[in-house]
């Protein structure tokens, strides 16, 4: 840390906060706020001439409450920089840290926060996570048990500049306790918390085991697990090392602690798997391995830095396996517990990894975007009419449009992933996609059903993924009838419902409309987007007088190509059911509707234009 | 001609209603006239104690004494009337448990006569003046009977053979247990005659459900079904711990039992059985301490009719007896 | 090893579709439901965890032959603790239900009517918290009537019923009222001055069977001084009334029921009906007169370690400052 403070090129900004972040990638504005510490830092030397004089105690946040810190502190001895700083909420006021600063005056009661733009061109998220509070698992007793602790009081308790200088005691008789069981998995691989395994807390508590059986070669120490997972290089040879060193594993996760007042000591109660058998075991200390869990504040920094969170609260990745230090927001990165538990070596690889895609922008002159980005025609978006829509920017997953009452929404390309939802939702047709037009499109369409429409189908796909199944379904030669035709977009969100009304409209025999699983959308919620669309739009084609099973909606993923053809199969069945005669006349029924509902496809610029030429 | 059996109906401590009972039989009262001889009548016409003192030991052949022992007087007939006769029959639910006027037992001589001497609204006994035993006054002596502590069934004074349960007995079953004395034709002595062994639920037509106690409601708080079980209705009613055997009038009066008819066979404290019942079939979502609160006067409720000859009674007496 | 021959692979399956067994697969055996079960913690046969891994290996006949596997009894000690959030005692009425179907029976003992005695007056099924009793017609000399019908499979033996029958005409055997009767009175212990030591009291205590947990609580049970004499039923929602009514008159100095806590009672229900009966006949005592706090009602949880002993020994301090000649009010 300490080298970091001092480097050139580094400007360490700390007791500060990310408030906006503005811009995209190579280019953001990020509005930050210093908090006052009300000691002014070019004067401070961090003598610590102030905390002794300090009337006020409160619980010591480092310390895990085991210690008390004053008013004006710091965080931790090693702490960069080293300057102290007043926590104003429990401080008097009563000056007398003042008078012995005496004549380095480096207190000021008057600071105000200060805030400031930043020009940045990458963002890492770095923030960590924090400990599952175990008051919530009411059965194992901690916050009525006094010898019940958490790992990191542990930690505390046993570092040489913790509340203890390192003497092992514990919390009700301060005495040295010679039998001590830990237990793993609390608030962690459970229904009730947490579903996912933290994954460095049987690490870090064999490694407390072995550090105590070292010093103390009589100890009595017991590990609760419910699997042992070791998984990084040197792990598990720990972990037999550990075994054979007497350190007692019991497989069974204990359902209770109870304590015996007058003595202090804890009795867990337990199946040992193994075994077969119920124990019960008395210690004189239990240690319990917490989940880590998201920061209470993650929820808020998500949106501020407009990334997007896993099931567990964690932030999200760009692709678990692929782009692991990407958030889906171009330019910002990821790295460490924020994206999800792990260890230091994982940590460190992480972060080194984010350093370096982030470095890649700052060395760049020029970055590559997608070239299939929005594009809004002015004078057709009735925002610059001075009316209130802006339902393109609610749709955008990636925040990339910004829409201002009197002006046109606009559209900041090097955001824009290209998904095309924005183009699809728009009431006034007034946004258009780069290469995936409505010109384009609808000639494709237009071209598909010119002959015989009544014996097709017709399958809109995205690209990801059912695009990605259909072609699977080809390579891997399941067949299915020559009935279909697709057309291929990015994203299911792109999906127009006009499209769906112009090959009804155009007599086309099926429709189906396709994308991926929910969980699958590579532009994040551009699926739910659709989903959302698809479910009124089957209501009214019904209501029209659309045969409902003419109208399909499938969610595929790439690797589903036996889904494809069987989806296909089906379509084609159902089509061949019909009588052609009722089905035109269905057609004839509802095409003065779907004219009226289409008459303003050709006020599209280059609608007209695309469907002469498909004509010619 | 077979001779006539002599009789005896006597009331201690009772409403008159179980002598009544013994005239609802109608017109069976005249076969009942030629196969008996009412020797001591005193509710009916006039008789005097010195008839039945003057009588030889054992001479009568039947008694029916209803009412419960509630002082000296009522015990000294009893003693009496025991000397007199061959068989004697509690009769009515009076005799039989204590009924009505055994709930006294919930509080003590001093407390009631205190009550009724000094302290109703409507008394105005400025001297304190309360009974006594004797009393001298110049034209003699004047002697009251004294006032127990607490009711007694007649079998807890003197030994009784048969056992007419009910408040009062029915019609139907009056004229059963007449006719089987006139007949010859009683169980072997201690039985209860006149009525089944099980509980009124055999007999009862109301439809079970299984439908659990979600509140517990007093008769007048509600209009009940006619056609479904009180206790479903969470009314509580005796019929699970009555003996069987009156008919059911309340019943079809849309009433739940109150127990007058005493407990069944096999079961030795009425009260603590029927408790035992109804707070087990409660809901299992429901609240029980508002369950026991919707009890009013659980004493009351469930020993109504049976509170000397109860278990809970024997227990008070221990206790009594101890201070 | 288990016989190849004997495996049926479909049988998770089976059990996984039957209302119940959803989430057989998501169990890996951590043993928390074991721990916390009070049925393992007296009888080392009955694991429901390893139940749950032999379904998973398809050992369909061991299974169904374990007599234990009607041992739970849906107590739900164990449901809130499980960290897949499997619903262990459904799970287990899952087997058994499958088990029915296949022929197979619990093994007993259940309680047993008496059906001469029984007039269908329906309060035991009403009372029973596993519906194992219903009331069914049949003929009794040329007539019929409705009597009360056990189903062996869902008995549990608790005893609520033959608490609650008005007749006593159901029987658990080894509870019977003649039996508890005669443990009350055994040794002439209250009615022989011999027995009674002077200046102290006599205390009855009824225990249920599932709410100690500790060994230093089980062991109380039999090393209380020889004034207090225990009783065990497996419920208090077996404590009839009547018992404390008969230890009363017989000369007890008090009595003292102890049963589980709300929402801990092995038998779902006990405790509450326990409740129930006993708030009320303290009422019916002090109505009568007499010194309500000689009859107590105490809840007990598993996890409270040294509650019971505790309480036993304070209600016998209360007992006998009662008997101090001071305390006798005229």
């Amino acid at each position: 840390m300490v080298d970091a403070a001092r480097h050139p090129n580094i400007e360490l900004l700390t007791y500060t906060e990310v408030k906006r972040v503005e811009g995209f990638i190579g280019n953001f504005k990020v509005l930050v706020e210093e908090k006052p510490r009300y000691v002014l830092m070019d004067r401070c030397n961090g003598c610590g001439a102030c905390a002794p004089v300090c009337p006020i105690e409160v619980p010591n946040e480092f310390e895990e409450g085991l210690a008390p810190r004053k008013a004006i502190y710091i965080p931790h001895s090693q702490a960069v920089p080293l300057r102290y700083v007043i926590d104003i909420d429990h401080c008097i006021k009563c000056y007398k840290c003042v008078d012995a600063c005496g004549k380095l005056d480096a207190i000021d009661f008057s600071q105000q926060p200060k805030q400031r733009w930043l020009d940045v061109g990458s963002i890492i998220v770095a923030t960590g996570f924090d400990s599952f509070d175990p008051s919530e698992l009411t059965e194992y007793g901690y916050g009525r048990y006094d010898n019940v602790i958490t790992t990191l009081e542990l930690e505390r308790i046993n570092n040489s500049a913790g509340p203890t200088a390192g003497q092992i005691i514990r919390p009700s008789d301060k005495k040295f306790p010679k039998k001590v069981a830990f237990i793993q998995c609390v608030g962690s691989r459970d229904e009730r918390f947490n579903l996912y395994c933290s994954g460095f807390c049987c690490m870090y508590t064999i490694k407390n085991a072995v550090q105590w059986k070292l010093t103390y070669p009589d100890a009595d120490i017991t590990i609760f697990y419910m699997d042992i997972r070791t998984p990084s290089k040197g792990y598990e040879e720990f972990y037999r090392w550990a075994r054979e060193m007497g350190i007692r594993f019991i497989q069974g996760r204990p359902a209770l602690i109870t304590e015996d007042p007058h003595t202090g000591n804890l009795f867990i109660q337990a199946e040992d798997v193994g075994l077969g058998q119920l124990i019960e075991l008395e210690s004189e200390l239990v240690v319990l391995s917490t989940a880590a869990v998201p920061r209470a504040d993650t929820e808020q920094m998500s949106s501020i830095l407009n990334i997007s969170r896993s099931p567990g609260g964690f932030f999200m990745e760009y692709h678990p396996k692929l782009r692991p230090v990407d958030s889906p927001t171009d330019g910002v990165f990821l790295a460490g517990a924020a994206q999800g538990p792990k260890d230091i070596p994982a940590s460190v690889a992480q972060g080194s990894g984010a350093a370096a895609r982030a470095a890649r922008i700052l060395n760049a002159e020029r970055w590559e975007i997608e070239p299939i980005v929005a594009h809004v025609w002015e004078d057709r978006c009735i925002s610059a009419q001075g009316k209130k829509c802006g339902i393109c920017a609610t749709k955008c997953p990636y925040n990339a449009i910004v829409v201002e009452q009197g002006k046109a929404a606009e559209v900041m390309p090097a955001k824009c992933h290209g998904c095309g939802g924005c183009v699809a939702e728009c009431p006034h047709n007034a946004i258009t996609q780069m290469h995936f037009t409505d010109a384009q499109i609808l000639a494709q369409l237009h071209a598909l059903l010119a002959k015989e429409p009544e014996k097709k189908i017709i399958a809109f796909m995205c690209h990801w993924c059912s695009y990605g199944g259909a072609d699977n379904a080809g390579t891997s030669h399941f067949e299915y009838p020559a009935s279909s035709r697709g057309i291929r977009v990015m994203c299911s969100a792109r999906q127009d419902q006009d499209f769906v009304y112009e090959a009804f409209r155009l007599g086309a025999g099926m429709v189906l409309v396709s994308g991926c699983h929910p969980q699958d959308c590579h532009y994040i919620t551009g699926q739910r987007v659709a989903a959302e669309r698809f479910e009124r739009l089957a209501k009214r084609l019904a209501e029209m007088g659309i045969s409902p099973q003419r109208f399909r909606v499938e969610w595929i993923s790439a690797a589903e190509g036996a889904k494809y053809a069987q989806v296909i199969r089906e379509m084609d069945e159902v089509l061949r059911s019909f009588d052609p005669q009722a089905l035109k006349e269905e057609n004839e029924r509802v095409r003065p509707e779907l004219e009226r509902r289409l008459r303003r496809l050709t006020e599209i610029p280059d609608v007209a234009k695309a469907l002469e030429q498909v004509y010619a | 001609m077979a001779e006539k059996l002599r009789f005896a109906i006597y009331w201690a401590a009772s409403c008159g209603g179980c002598d009544i009972a013994v005239l609802e039989i109608g017109h069976n009262i005249l076969k009942l006239a030629e196969a008996a001889e009412i020797l001591f009548w005193p509710a009916a016409m006039d008789f005097k104690y010195k008839d039945v003192e003057a009588l030889p030991d054992k001479s009568l052949d039947v008694c029916l004494f209803n009412g419960s022992v509630r002082n000296s007087e009522n015990e000294h007939v009893a003693r009496l009337l025991r000397a007199k006769s061959k068989v004697m029959v509690a009769f009515g639910s009076c005799a039989y448990e204590g009924c009505i006027p055994g709930l006294a037992n919930l509080t003590n001589r001093g407390d009631i006569l205190t009550c009724v001497y000094q302290e109703t609204p409507s008394t105005d006994n400025h001297a304190g003046a309360m009974p006594q035993t004797h009393w001298a006054v110049p034209e003699g002596d004047l002697e009251l009977p004294e006032f127990y502590d607490a009711v007694k069934t007649l079998a807890q004074v003197v030994p009784v053979e048969y056992f007419v349960p009910g408040c009062p007995p029915v019609a139907a079953q009056v004229w059963n247990v007449l006719q089987a004395i006139i007949a010859g034709q009683l169980p072997p002595p201690g039985a209860v005659v006149g009525v089944g062994t099980r509980n009124l639920c055999d007999e009862c037509e109301r439809v079970r459900e299984g439908t659990k106690v979600k509140r517990f409601v007093r008769p007048h708080e509600v209009i009940a079904d006619p056609q479904r079980c009180f206790l479903e209705q969470g009314i509580i009613c005796a019929g699970p711990v009555t003996r069987a055997g009156c008919g059911r009038p309340c019943i079809h009066a849309n009433m739940p039992c109150r127990g007058c008819y005493g407990p069944p066979e096999g079961v030795s404290d009425q009260g603590a059985k029927l408790l035992s019942a109804v707070m087990a079939i409660i809901d299992p979502e429901a609240d029980v301490e508002q369950l026991v609160q919707q009890i009013v006067d659980p004493a009351g409720t469930f020993y109504r009719f049976s509170l000397p000859d109860s278990l809970l009674q024997q227990a008070k007496w221990l206790e009594v007896g101890k201070r | 090893m288990s016989n190849p021959d004997t495996i049926d692979p479909k049988f998770k399956d089976e059990v996984m579709a039957e209302l119940g067994g959803e989430h057989l697969l998501r169990c890996y055996s951590c043993g928390t439901c074991v721990s916390m079960c009070l049925v393992s913690r007296v009888s080392s046969e009955f694991n429901p965890r390893r139940t749950m891994r032999m379904v998973m290996l398809g050992m369909r006949d061991e299974v169904f032959r374990n007599p234990t596997i009607w041992m739970c009894s849906a107590c739900d000690l164990c449901y809130p603790h499980c960290p897949q959030g499997i619903h262990i005692s459904e799970l287990m009425r899952a087997i058994k239900n499958i088990a029915v179907r296949d022929g197979y029976e619990a093994p007993g003992p259940v309680a047993v009517v008496n059906e001469e005695e029984c007039s269908g007056c329906d309060v035991c099924e009403k009372a029973c918290p596993y519906g194992a009793l219903s009331l069914v017609t049949k003929v009794f000399d040329g007539q019929q009537r409705k009597v009360s019908q056990v189903n062996k499979n869902l008995c549990m033996t608790c005893g609520i019923c033959a608490a609650a029958c008005p007749l006593s005409a159901i029987t658990v055997e080894e509870y019977s009222n003649e039996k508890v009767a005669a443990q009350i009175q055994a040794d002439g212990w209250l009615t022989e001055p011999a027995q009674r030591l002077p200046g102290e009291p006599q205390l009855l205590v009824f225990n249920c069977s599932w709410n100690l947990r500790a060994d230093v609580d089980r062991a109380a049970l039999t090393r209380f001084p020889p004034n207090v004499r225990v009783i065990v039923l497996p419920c208090s929602g077996r404590v009839d009334p009547i018992f404390i009514l008969l230890a009363l008159k017989s000369g007890v100095d008090g009595v003292l029921v102890a049963g589980c806590q709300p929402g801990q009672c092995h038998y779902k229900q006990g405790t509450r009906i326990a409740q129930g009966r006993m708030r009320i006949l303290q009422q019916i005592l002090d109505q009568m007169g007499l010194d309500m706090s000689r009859v107590r009602f105490v809840q007990i949880g598993t996890e409270e370690r040294g509650r019971f002993p505790a309480l036993v020994m304070q209600m016998l301090a209360d007992l006998k400052a009662r008997m101090e000649p001071a305390n006798i009010t005229a």
